[in-house]
């Protein structure tokens, strides 16, 4: 057990509104290990961006309710105090988001949004903290002194979201939790910025939980896949058995919906019709997925399927058997 | 080498000609009030009853009033209260509207809630009243003492500044940087002087610079009630209104005061609106 670096269990969040409740995330179970890359994969919505802001505790209060048990290292964090999570945060575990544009502070200095990290974990100052802050830059790709004294408007986005990635990796975190780092970017910084995470990642053997709902992105950098739908997983595997038989309809729709150049005659796209579900906090009658796939049957109405072990380090939630999963087109 | 953007927006500030236009005359009428009547020992308050009712002349450049005291050295002096009272209550309000605002913003949910249902509950009430009510309590203890005046404008003029920053903190607040900075475990406070605080800046100071006109024209409305405490544009301009009958007129005495307090309120306007075009957030790429 203790060899997980971090470890999910039974996770769900519920947001309240006015008018009613929503479940974003249903009881949610996995682990990351140290010198991991984990996928979370699933369309907007799925729930994968309340997962990962509820490892760090940053819900809007009191409108998001966390329940069940998320440990990192020894450490339990659901429920733990805004001065505990302080700790961690930055620390332990750090996070970069989507859009690089907004992620930094433009009224402050390259160098004053690192110093500010470096003073509050590590109490460095000074010539120290510069070296520091060059040295992180230098890994980062950002060589040269001038960029420390930058505002934010005056670097391209490839170039903001090296210093977001910087400023994350600052102390060494643990766990590098990343929000659709390369969305906003074009595809060739998108390749530089994957890379250079890749290289970060097994210089320090740090472990990343990588959320993208790009399954091209996810088989360059993740080691392990976790598929969301309607806020719950549906299918877990390691990435090139995911990409290449996926067990679970909807990741195979996904597959299907998705682009890809090493096809021979390029290869039809097929879009998963329908919208996903409307969630609620009420028990589900049938899989959620019923009403958009194109394997469902009789037995998919009765209940929701139970997410089962189908072999060793696969999850899956479907009824339909693999084999039927394996032969059959839809 | 490098700008902030803040001083990005002043740059592009001073290419905006009627703002600049504002500025500068704002800056002579304010030092003008302020250095003229000590150098020139020019006083006020000094009756010549010789010397009633003078039209402008070359050694009375705007005339004297109808107990003979100068005008040039009552419309500086009466100005210094003006811009001063504008000024002063202004940065009550900024205080107060600013803290009040960046702490319901800040804290959203219930916190907001019941802060926000306070500042519309006080705007409900009639201000001039509330401001005539404050003045008139001070009155007693504190006769001829500006620091009510201060007080009274600032405490009705901050509802405004604190439903802007309440919105604007509201906004950013869900900001991936504030977010990203909350994530690197930064304080609440340091969260919010440091990173929220600085990006409401220009907002602020927009809405600072339209307040002074509006706190000097209410200063000026309650001395031509009476109701102020010193010399000031307004008693003057209350003073003209005076001594303007069918018989005759001594337009000067009206006009001198109307016309500094007009030139003012336009200037203080005209740079307000150049700051609002060149920090307004969406203006910003």
């Amino acid at each position: 057990m203790s060899e997980e670096l971090l470890c999910i269990r039974d996770l769900s969040v519920t947001f309240t509104t006015r008018e009613r409740s929503v479940r974003a995330v249903d009881k949610v179970s996995f682990d990351v290990r140290p010198g991991e890359v984990v996928g979370l994969v699933g369309e907007s919505g799925c729930g994968k961006s309340v997962t990962s802001l509820s490892i760090l505790g940053l819900h809007e209060q009191p409108a998001g309710r966390v329940t069940g048990s998320i440990r990192l290292g020894e450490r339990e964090l659901v429920g733990a105090s805004p001065s505990r999570l302080r700790e961690v945060r930055g620390n332990r575990v750090s996070m970069i988001f989507q859009d690089p544009l907004t992620s930094l502070n433009p009224y402050l200095r390259v160098e004053e949004q690192l110093a500010e990290v470096l003073e509050l974990h590590l109490g460095l100052r000074g010539p120290k903290a510069r070296a520091r802050m060059l040295e992180i830059l230098s890994q980062v790709g950002i060589p040269g002194e001038e960029r420390l004294r930058a505002y934010p408007h005056q670097l391209s986005g490839g170039m903001r979201q090296r210093i977001c990635i910087a400023m994350a990796l600052l102390c060494n975190p643990e766990l590098l939790i990343a929000d659709e780092p390369t969305t906003m970017l074009d595809v060739t910084i998108q390749a530089q910025i994957l890379e250079l995470l890749r290289t970060l990642q097994r210089e320090r053997k740090m472990s990343i939980l990588f959320i993208t709902h790009d399954l091209g992105v996810v088989s360059e950098i993740c080691d392990r896949v976790i598929v969301m739908y309607a806020g719950r997983i549906v299918e877990q595997a390691r990435t090139a058995e995911l990409l290449q038989t996926p067990w679970h309809p909807y990741t195979e729709a996904l597959l299907q919906s998705t682009p890809c150049v090493d096809v021979p005659g390029g290869g039809s796209l097929h879009p998963i019709g329908g919208l996903p579900p409307r969630l609620s906090t009420e028990k589900l009658e049938e899989c959620a997925f019923v009403p958009r796939c194109p394997r469902a049957r009789e037995g998919c109405k009765h209940g929701e399927p139970a997410l089962e072990s189908a072999a060793d380090e696969r999850l899956r939630r479907c009824i339909v058997p693999v084999a039927e999963m394996l032969s059959v087109r839809p | 080498m490098t700008s902030s953007p803040f001083q990005l927006a002043m740059q592009r500030l001073l290419r905006n000609r009627v703002a600049v236009l504002g500025g500068v005359l704002l800056a002579l009428i304010a030092l003008g009030c302020v250095l003229l009547p000590p150098l020139l020992e020019l006083d006020p308050n000094l009756t010549q009853p010789a010397l009633r009712n003078q039209p402008p002349s070359a050694k009375f450049l705007f005339g004297t009033d109808n107990l003979g005291r100068d005008l040039v050295a009552r419309v500086l002096v009466g100005g210094r209260t003006s811009l001063l009272v504008g000024l002063a209550a202004t940065t009550v309000s900024v205080l107060v509207g600013v803290a009040y605002g960046a702490v319901a913003g800040f804290y959203g949910g219930k916190i907001d809630e019941a802060m926000m249902r306070l500042v519309d509950f006080m705007y409900g009430l009639p201000y001039m009243f509330l401001v005539i009510l404050i003045m008139l309590m001070f009155s007693e203890t504190a006769r001829g003492d500006m620091l009510p005046v201060f007080l009274a404008l600032g405490l009705v003029q901050w509802l405004t500044m604190a439903r802007i920053v309440r919105g604007q903190v509201l906004a950013l607040r869900r900001q991936e940087f504030v977010l990203a900075a909350e994530l690197l475990g930064v304080s609440d406070a340091r969260l919010l002087i440091r990173h929220v605080l600085p990006n409401v800046f220009g907002v602020i100071m927009v809405y600072a610079t339209l307040m002074v006109p509006s706190v000097i024209i209410l200063e000026s409305f309650l001395s031509f009630l009476g109701l102020g405490v010193a010399l000031s544009w307004g008693q003057l301009v209350s003073d003209g209104i005076a001594v303007i009958n069918p018989v005759r007129s001594y337009w000067w005495i009206l006009f001198w005061p109307s016309l500094f307090l007009g030139i003012t309120l336009i200037s203080l306007n005209f740079l307000g609106d150049g700051l609002r075009d060149v920090l307004d957030p969406k203006g910003k790429t």
